[in-house]
């Protein structure tokens, strides 16, 4: 009876489970072999190509432009979400306390998340402008010229380290509404007793927060960092429309330099194993971050 | 794990079943309640143990606070489901309109009539009933199948005929109208695109099939013909610039027919040959050029009295001059195709070059490239300033149109754009003839032809077009169309209206001549397509203009290029 | 509500100065987008003119040339059509796969929801050029079934993702209640389940919708005729000629393109929230 009973669960299990498997199977099974494949290869695009093993990876390691987009990734992807976090818990923290119009500071804070990407950076873009910036424009008019300083042109996509920082800002802008409504969420969630119980015990504001509010918070942050460092490891859009890959290649990141690789210079190759290579990294980031996930599920569970 | 056995169908009475009939599945499952009226079913023993609150005899199970409150657990849930009937209760025995349903080889072995379907000896368990095993019940009563057998295989059947139809979708060729597709970028001048669909619209009623122009930005263009070319499927004719006719030349068909004839009656410059006759073969049909050149704020060099410059050299001294001022040159130093294209045209006009004619030899340390290093370095310093290491293929446009510029090398773009847009600096840009160096006058421009896929299937119709395009009045209304934007491959068209017409364009297709394929003078090959795609050219200057020795620099491209080389050849 | 008077304001002033900045960080480059879409040509580009607001008088001109020249409208009804439909077929398929997941232990669970997850993984721009060859091969190409067949590939991971851990906080004795009173087990998913799940659902559904609302890439590639772009690649198209990018028209296409998503958030931000309550606090 038991075994019949287990097969019908298999049974139903697979069922519910096969619609999904076949759609996902089939349509990226394929595309990641051949992905494996061109990268595996050195396939020119409209030329063809020939197996080639391993040479396009080693050749990869010992490109500097390679190693400069590695950094640069994890430069972008770590300071992005550090900042998101810190950031993101502050306005949910503010968030949760008793606002007016609660309701249409939510839908606010959610728009940069919710216009199209492509749209926005080309907004920022547009910010940006060497020429006609705004935030150069009130950098002068409001600080500067006031006290007296000369007029600045600020390069902002045009020099390495600021590039790199309007890139990151751009990202964290998009981001931040994730965050905070997620972490807002978190909040809700955490009952009000337990606040109580430390004010009783004696817990200021940042002893409540540190020896309450942290700890129920932490499955969320988890949850919530694991998700934005996939996306923002991956990133694509906001490089590529603001940058290119920067001022000798001091923003490209993995997805631009793939990019690059597979359609300007047209070596598929080439591109297929930088988009790999951005997979084992995620992979083992994501892995840890699931590790301790499942540690803190079997703590609170 | 225990046993729980299952109630009887003849404890559901009318009422039940009203209700039962009366909540809609969801998402279609017909869960079917058989009702009878309740008999002298099982003993009474039997029942106490299954609900001890349950009276035999009972019509209508009420339900019960069981011990523990059981019920109250199982009182959970939306309340449309709950029974509509009058005061009804919630039943213990579930939610109204389910059933369970037996096992898989009782399903298997069929009902029997007479007896209800799901009364076999064994009581299922909870856990075996599946969604796979249901089967609608029959009775003595109803012998006809229940239609959610009829519904499901015709669901399935409908799947199936999809999947098949999906798999198949080709429809035969004989009987459809040939469409004939085109790909290219979008236009700066909106109205040359227009124009271009309408003349492929009146060669399709010529030629009876139906037309299509699509336009994608310049960025993207690229990427499609990758897409294009892997799955060897997609437009017909499609708009390849530069290296992306080297490129794929593999995919794209011959076209000597059409391009020999064309040749004969116009005079095809030289540029467009050395880009577009590879490997023997015409692969694409030589469709405009855009004409880079030096555009100028007359207002800014008449309050300096200048003159307009005639050599790079002469745009020195003027744009240290100018710089003074406040209103400095700009060639782009940056990752952009302006910036390439520009400083190649420079680099010609001193001497230097980057490969030799085989396409291959890297010829790019060389004294001449030092000297035109040099150069940059003295224009960067003297005339320009920083910003134009962040432009994009936008920033001269926008440094002409905000009044601060004074000098830039650009397609015609910022002036039609400022007088379309009627703007006042309109008045104040003009433009003067290419600039020529110790080596000679050279033109950078980027040779845009009109490709047919190997692959594609209207390649006779395509064919058809192409001669259509290049009679005279049709492509000279194109090009008047373009607004001069684009220069036309032929020096049979020099003298077009167009120019004449607005004096400040007059003098651009007499640029004609000068114009050399990048690369030059190899072929624009993958190597060179790979370069440009790390920019190489500018990233050199850009080291070299802001401390890197110049021989460093130039040594480090000649590194780069061997690298590349040796990745792409 | 006993409040102070004094206190009150001090709380007031106390509660929101916290918020300004970050408002001003978040909604800042909306409100220069809206301007910059109102705004003439000729003081866009005039360095002269203050970018804060409009000086020469608000212009319709871009929104105009959007509606009326373009095929924005039609963007806009693919854009629409695709969402919904992807939307609803990933949702429901996820709602099957994560609940299996979640609740059903069969061999290969445990890789399946790993695969799924790893599937998450594999960025579009390496894939894309396979699949254009599989959708041409289908003959779907040009046309929007292409973005239907090929928009699950990532949100299906997703949503099953973001639902299975929704669903494991689902409490298992509904579940188990109805299971003992002979219900099965999809039906304990449809009538059981989904009901109390419609927040996490919806919120999958919300994601799942900005998700295919916001792609670029497969719409670029699969989609050929301006009638079958989407709202992203036509304003991106149109507005971009040449090296000259119109900020106008394309600020014009941004805001209004992003306004079905919006109203679709503000119609749904409460189970938007709820639903993440639930489904991240397990993760």
């Amino acid at each position: 009876m038991r075994r019949s009973a287990r097969r019908a669960e298999t049974l139903t299990g697979i069922a519910l489970v096969l619609p999904a498997l076949f759609w996902v199977g089939l349509l990226v099974a394929y595309p990641f072999g051949m992905a494996i494949y061109y990268s595996l290869s050195n396939t020119v695009i409209s030329q063809g190509g020939s197996f080639v093993g391993f040479a396009n990876f080693q050749a990869l390691l010992g490109d500097g432009t390679f190693r400069q987009a590695l950094q640069n990734s994890i430069v972008f992807t770590t300071v992005a979400v550090a900042v998101k976090t810190v950031l993101g818990v502050a306005l949910a923290l503010i968030l949760y306390r008793r606002l007016r119009v609660k309701r249409l500071i939510r839908g606010l804070v959610l728009l940069p998340f919710v216009i199209p990407t492509a749209l926005s950076t080309l907004g920022w873009l547009w910010m940006y402008d060497s020429l006609y910036s705004v935030i150069t424009w009130t950098l002068n008019r409001v600080f500067l010229l006031p006290v007296g300083l000369g007029p600045i042109e600020v390069n902002w996509l045009g020099s390495p380290v600021l590039a790199m920082t309007a890139v990151i800002v751009v990202n964290i802008w998009r981001g931040l509404p994730f965050f905070a409504i997620t972490v807002l969420a978190g909040l809700t969630a955490i009952p009000t007793e337990f606040y109580e119980a430390a004010e009783v015990d004696g817990a200021g504001r940042w002893g409540r927060f540190w020896h309450v509010t942290y700890p129920l918070l932490k499955p969320v942050l988890a949850v919530v960092i694991l998700f934005s460092t996939i996306f923002t490891f991956a990133d694509f859009n906001i490089v590529y429309v603001l940058t290119r890959g920067g001022p000798q290649e001091a923003t490209h990141l993995f997805a631009t330099l793939s990019h690059a690789l597979a359609f300007e210079s047209m070596q598929l190759g080439r591109g297929a194993a930088v988009s790999l290579f951005m997979f084992p990294v995620l992979v083992v980031v994501v892995a840890l971050q699931l590790r301790y996930l499942h540690r803190d599920e079997t703590r609170y569970a | 794990m225990e046993v729980v056995r299952l109630p009887d169908p003849d404890q559901f009475g009318p009422e039940d079943q009203k209700v039962f009939e009366s909540t809609k599945p969801w998402f279609g499952l017909d869960f079917v309640p058989e009702m009878r009226e309740p008999g002298p079913a099982d003993a009474p023993g039997d029942r106490e143990r299954r609900d001890p609150g349950f009276a035999p005899g009972d019509a209508r199970p009420r339900a019960q606070p069981g011990p523990e409150g059981a019920h109250r657990r199982c009182r959970v849930g939306n309340e449309r489901l709950r029974p509509t009937g009058g005061g009804h209760e919630f039943s213990r025995l579930g939610w109204p309109g389910f059933r369970p349903v037996a096992r898989l080889d009782a399903a298997i072995v069929g009902s029997q009539p007479g007896k209800a379907f799901w009364r076999s000896d064994r009581v299922p368990l909870p856990e075996e009933v599946t969604m796979a095993t249901r089967r609608p019940a029959t009775t003595p009563d109803s012998p006809d199948p229940r239609p959610t057998r009829r519904r499901f295989l015709t669901t399935a059947a409908a799947g199936t005929a999809g999947m098949a139809w999906l798999a198949e979708r080709t429809p035969p060729a004989v009987a459809q109208r040939r469409t004939l597709t085109a790909l290219a970028l979008s236009l700066f001048v909106p109205s040359g695109d227009e124009r271009f669909t309408e003349l492929m619209q009146e060669f399709g009623k010529q030629a009876g099939v139906d037309v299509r122009f699509d336009t994608v930005k310049v960025t993207d263009v690229p990427v499609k013909l990758a897409a294009e070319a892997t799955a060897q499927a997609g437009h017909d004719i499609v708009n390849v610039w530069e290296a992306f006719g080297y490129l794929h030349r593999g995919n794209l068909a011959n076209i000597e027919d059409v391009i020999e004839d064309v040749g004969k009656r116009y005079e095809v410059y030289p540029g467009h040959r050395a880009t577009f006759f590879i490997d023997g073969h015409w692969k694409v049909a030589p469709w405009y050029w855009l004409s880079f050149v030096g555009t100028y704020n007359v207002k800014h060099f008449k309050a300096a009295n200048l003159p307009a410059p005639k050599t790079w050299d002469d745009l020195h001294k003027s744009g240290a001059e100018l710089k003074k001022r406040g209103t400095p040159v700009g060639i782009p130093i940056s990752n952009c195709t302006d910036a390439i294209l520009s400083w190649r045209t420079v680099m010609w006009c001193y001497g230097a070059k980057e490969v030799e004619a085989d396409g291959k030899t890297i010829a790019i340390n060389s004294p001449k490239t030092v000297e035109f290093v040099e150069y940059a370095k003295r224009l960067y310093a003297d005339a320009m300033t920083s910003e134009v290491l962040s432009w994009d293929d936008a920033g001269n446009n926008r440094l002409i149109l905000s009044g601060k510029g004074s000098w830039v090398y650009n397609p015609v773009s910022i002036y039609l754009a400022a007088k379309d847009k009627d703007m006042p600096i309109a008045q104040e840009i003009d433009h003067h003839e290419g600039l020529s160096g110790p080596a000679g006058r050279f033109a950078g421009t980027f040779h845009h032809g009109l490709g047919i896929w190997k692959f594609s299937k209207n390649i006779d119709v395509a064919k058809d077009f192409l001669r259509f395009l290049y009679k005279e009045d049709k492509f000279a209304s194109w090009l008047t169309a373009a607004k001069g934007f684009c220069m036309s491959p032929f020096k049979k068209f020099e003298g077009l209206d167009v120019w004449k017409k607005d004096q400040k364009l007059t003098l651009l297709p007499r640029e004609g001549p000068y114009t050399r394929p990048q690369g030059w003078p190899g072929p624009p090959t993958q190597f060179i397509g790979a370069m440009d795609a790390k920019y190489l050219l500018p990233n050199m200057l850009a080291k070299a203009v802001t401390g890197t020795p110049v021989k460093d620099a130039v040594t480090w491209m000649a590194q780069e290029m061997n690298r590349i080389y040796k990745e792409t050849v | 509500m006993a409040v102070r008077r004094g206190g009150a304001v001090r709380h007031f002033v106390v509660d929101h100065v916290g918020l300004v900045p970050f408002l001003l960080f978040i909604l800042f480059p909306i409100y220069f987008m809206l301007l910059t879409a109102f705004k003439t040509d000729r003081e866009l580009y005039d360095l002269q003119a203050i970018p804060f607001w409009i000086r020469d008088g608000v212009s319709l001109g871009h929104f105009r040339h959007l509606f009326f020249k373009t095929n924005f409208w039609r963007w806009l009804a693919n854009s629409l059509v695709v969402s919904f439909a992807t939307m609803a077929v990933s949702v429901a398929i996820s709602i099957l796969a994560a609940y299996s997941l979640a609740r059903l232990s069969f061999p290969g669970a445990r890789t399946f929801g790993i695969g799924v997850f790893i599937t998450y993984l594999v960025p579009p721009t390496l894939l894309f050029l396979p699949l254009t060859q599989l959708v041409t091969w289908l003959g779907l190409i040009d046309s929007l079934w292409a973005l239907v067949l090929t928009y699950p590939t990532f949100l299906i991971p997703f949503c099953t993702w973001f639902l299975l851990g929704y669903f494991k906080v689902v409490p298992r004795e509904i579940e188990e209640c109805a299971l003992v009173d002979g219900c099965s087990r999809l039906g304990v998913l449809f009538r059981i389940v989904l009901p109390v799940a419609v927040p996490g659902i919806v919120c999958a559904m919300l994601f799942a919708f900005t998700l295919a609302w916001n792609e670029f890439l497969y719409a670029l590639t699969f989609t050929n005729a301006s009638v079958t772009k989407t709202v992203t690649v036509g304003v991106a198209a149109e507005m971009i000629r040449g090296d000259v990018f119109h900020w106008g028209g394309i600020m014009a296409g941004a805001v209004t393109g992003a306004l079905p998503v919006v109203i679709m958030y503000v119609c749904f931000l409460d189970y938007y929230v709820v639903g993440l309550t639930a489904g991240s606090v397990k993760g």
